[in-house]
């Protein structure tokens, strides 16, 4: 996907890629697809910290972005990113990469990269999205994934204890989304709607949409996706960049002691109670994560450890109950820990889990 | 103790050199079969140890962490967690907080010293060591003032000494404390569940019902379920040497040959926790936290200065967990057979000295 270089609004260059389809997209079918990923960050310069001078370009409001593949077989190539900050703190990255070289390209930067992160919306919002879409848009769903934690607490009729994922296809899978997740606890994650003959959106819980055919239609259906899930996204960014430690001096007078500010997270958990065989297995399946210095008391459950976000560096620690689990930031902390470590608990524990500041009402 | 060359040289007889050298070996054998016998055994006491410190830890926590800035304790009435293990640097025996509220400063300071006692084994006795440990920071009290609080040394105090519990053990507290008529007010929290933390309140019947309580009756209103958290500052400066140890994960980098940690990040985790100890004493801490890790092949100099090659397998953190703490428990597992070779060797040597008395060679004519 390139565009001739020109100044463009978002409306002007989702104008220009419906008018010039067949020019813009490659040949090759998986790259006909526009696809689009929404990314939260925090950065006052994020072209600066994700991308080198030398891989930018400024067309008005959107940002070219060219990302050389770095596989030997990939010759020199590059991958072509369109970006915009569609809120403050939301941007949206367009591409007709495909999924593999989308990760080794702008996902490997997301993931290396302090300060921002790919955006995940909460499986009710999903459920909302995806509904939505079809209420008002029409159409159905023909393609689904589904899955479930074997720790999950959401109810299901038929051996709730276990792991499962569903892979479907078939054009009742509208109504088969719903009785899966009744009978099987399971929660979707992608899918595939058939709006109009001429139409397929494809939805994922990481914020990912993309299109066969960029039609008014279609763009219409990105804009409400956004209009769904975009507060959501932002207020637990603002939640988590609120989570700090510092150390200062009481009252801000250097003749008093210095004293710890602490403002933790608490992540409130809806369902089952925790145990501690549940959490020593939540604990082996939190790869991003390294649990340390862990001290587990029985009963109705204590739970602590220091947590390194193995990829970002932060380090918290966390403090779980029953129904609660607290995280206290230590040092080197950056918010998207805090919504990666949310969305493992959602993914692991408690799809309905919410995240706030601690001691607040309403974070 | 001497070595055993110069054992021997104090000896000087060949027949007892002989026998001290083989019943030596004797020992050395039956100790290190001893100890690799029991290996696993020792290793579950030394983890023991450990669990106890964390559950003294959990309840610090719960004590502090309302007291820290943006807690209601601090922000609804001016208490502030300001300290750990006051005078433990002048070698007194220390209480494990200090919260205080300094403001206003026409009134008295009010100080919290506070002592957790996750197990109880003896109330009274757990009254008595408070009631000392009151005494000796009365008896430092100008120190406290200037060097803890930023006070005139000279500024009016009250000092109201707290036992925290387990809630399970807060009658128990409560009534060994109303025995022994002292002024020491019982906290307590729960050590799992809901975290929080409360005072203990006497029976309406109690003499004198009021010694019990915190004299700002705001204190006492906010210390019934005050929602706390057990984990909040990991490192305290009389924290089992394993937990200090600790410190190294978090501060340790990832270079291109596997992982370093540099003396300046391991400053910056341990001011995380210990902010309130003087820079000194953190980098003395600091020091004694890399000597040990070089001590016990977990940690090698490179030539950084100042910079440290962890000696382990892989990158991930939880990785270099189990190999410090393997390599720590070795260590001490190794320490603790080193220390009893030498007490049943000296035990020998007194026996053997003995017998040297009683024979005589020529070099004693």
């Amino acid at each position: 996907m390139k565009l001739p270089p020109q100044d463009y609004t978002l409306e002007s260059f989702l104008q220009f890629l419906r008018d010039n389809h067949d020019s813009v997209f490659d040949e090759e079918e998986r790259k006909k697809w526009l696809k689009v990923y929404g990314v939260l960050h925090s950065l006052s310069d994020w072209q600066g910290k994700l991308f080198s001078p030398t891989e930018t370009r400024r067309l008005g409001e959107v940002t070219e972005i060219r990302i050389p593949k770095t596989t030997a077989l990939d010759g020199g190539e590059e991958e072509f990113y369109y970006a915009i900050e569609y809120k403050r703190g939301l941007l949206l990255f367009f591409t007709s990469a495909i999924q593999e070289s989308y990760k080794a390209t702008l996902d490997d930067r997301i993931r290396r990269t302090r300060g921002v992160t790919q955006a995940w919306i909460s499986p009710e919002r999903f459920q909302q999205v995806w509904q939505s879409i079809i209420d008002r848009f029409g159409g159905f769903v023909y393609r689904f994934t589904s899955r479930r934690a074997a720790l999950d607490n959401t109810p299901a009729k038929i051996r709730p204890t276990y792991q499962r994922r569903f892979n479907y296809t078939g054009d009742d899978g509208s109504q088969v989304v719903k009785e899966l997740q009744d009978a099987y606890g399971v929660t979707p994650d992608s899918m595939y709607i058939r709006v109009d003959p001429a139409l397929i959106v494809q939805i994922t819980n990481s914020c990912f949409f993309s299109a066969r055919e960029i039609s008014h239609t279609a763009i219409q259906i990105l804009f409400h996706v956004l209009d769904v899930v975009s507060d959501e996204l932002l207020l637990t960014k603002k939640t988590s960049e609120r989570l700090g430690f510092e150390i200062v001096n009481m009252l801000g007078n250097t003749t008093l002691p210095r004293v710890a500010s602490l403002t933790a997270g608490q992540i409130s958990l809806s369902g089952r109670p925790l145990t501690a065989s549940v959490v020593e297995e939540f604990v082996t399946n939190a790869e991003d994560f390294s649990f340390l210095d862990q001290y587990t008391k029985e009963g109705s459950l204590a739970f602590s450890a220091t947590v390194v976000d193995e990829s970002k560096g932060s380090v918290f620690d966390v403090s779980m109950s029953e129904t609660e689990i607290t995280m206290i930031p230590k040092f080197n902390t950056t918010f998207e820990s805090f919504i990666t470590f949310l969305k493992t608990v959602r993914d692991q524990l408690d799809e309905r889990a919410s995240l706030r500041v601690w001691g607040l009402v309403d974070g | 103790m001497v070595s055993d060359d110069e054992f021997e040289t104090e000896l000087g007889y060949a027949p007892l050199i002989r026998k001290y050298r083989e019943q030596g070996r004797e020992i050395e054998d039956a100790v290190s079969r001893d100890y690799l016998q029991q290996f696993d055994g020792l290793r579950r006491l030394k983890l023991a140890g450990l669990e106890r410190e964390k559950a003294h830890r959990d309840l610090l926590n719960l004590c502090v962490y309302p007291f820290t800035e943006t807690g209601r304790g601090s922000q609804e009435l001016g208490y502030r967690f300001l300290y750990g293990s006051p005078l433990s640097e002048l070698d007194k025996p220390p209480f494990d907080f200090l919260i205080a509220r300094l403001l206003p400063a026409d009134k008295p300071a009010i100080l919290l010293a506070g002592e957790g006692k996750s197990i109880v084994g003896s109330p009274i006795q757990t009254v008595n060591e408070v009631k000392k440990k009151h005494m000796v920071l009365e008896a430092n009290i100008e120190h406290v003032l200037e060097t803890y609080l930023g006070q005139p040394r000279n500024r009016d105090y009250m000092i109201e000494p707290i036992i925290a519990v387990d809630s399970v053990d807060a009658n128990t507290m409560m009534n060994a404390v109303v025995e022994a008529g002292t002024d020491i007010k019982v906290w307590h929290g729960p050590a799992t569940g809901p975290e929080s933390i409360s005072i203990a309140v006497p029976p309406s019947s109690t003499t004198r019902r009021e010694r019990y309580l915190h004299a700002d009756s705001r204190l006492n209103s906010l210390m019934n379920r005050l929602p706390s958290v057990r984990r909040a500052f990991d490192v305290w400066p009389k924290s089992h040497t394993l937990i200090q140890m600790g410190a190294l994960i978090p501060a340790a980098h990832t270079v291109e040959r596997g992982m370093v940690v540099r003396t300046g990040s391991l400053d910056g985790v341990l001011e995380r926790d210990l902010f309130y100890l003087p820079e000194a004493i953190r980098k003395d801490l600091a020091r004694g936290i890399l000597g040990s890790g070089v001590t016990m092949g977990f940690l090698e100099h490179t030539m950084v200065a100042d910079e440290y090659r962890v000696i382990a397998r892989g990158l991930r953190r939880d990785v270099l967990e189990e190999s410090l703490r393997d390599k720590w428990i070795k260590w001490q597992i190794g320490e603790d057979e080193a220390a009893e070779m030498a007490r049943r060797k000296e035990v020998l040597r007194k026996e053997i000295r003995t017998e040297r008395a009683t024979v005589r060679t020529m070099d004693d004519y």
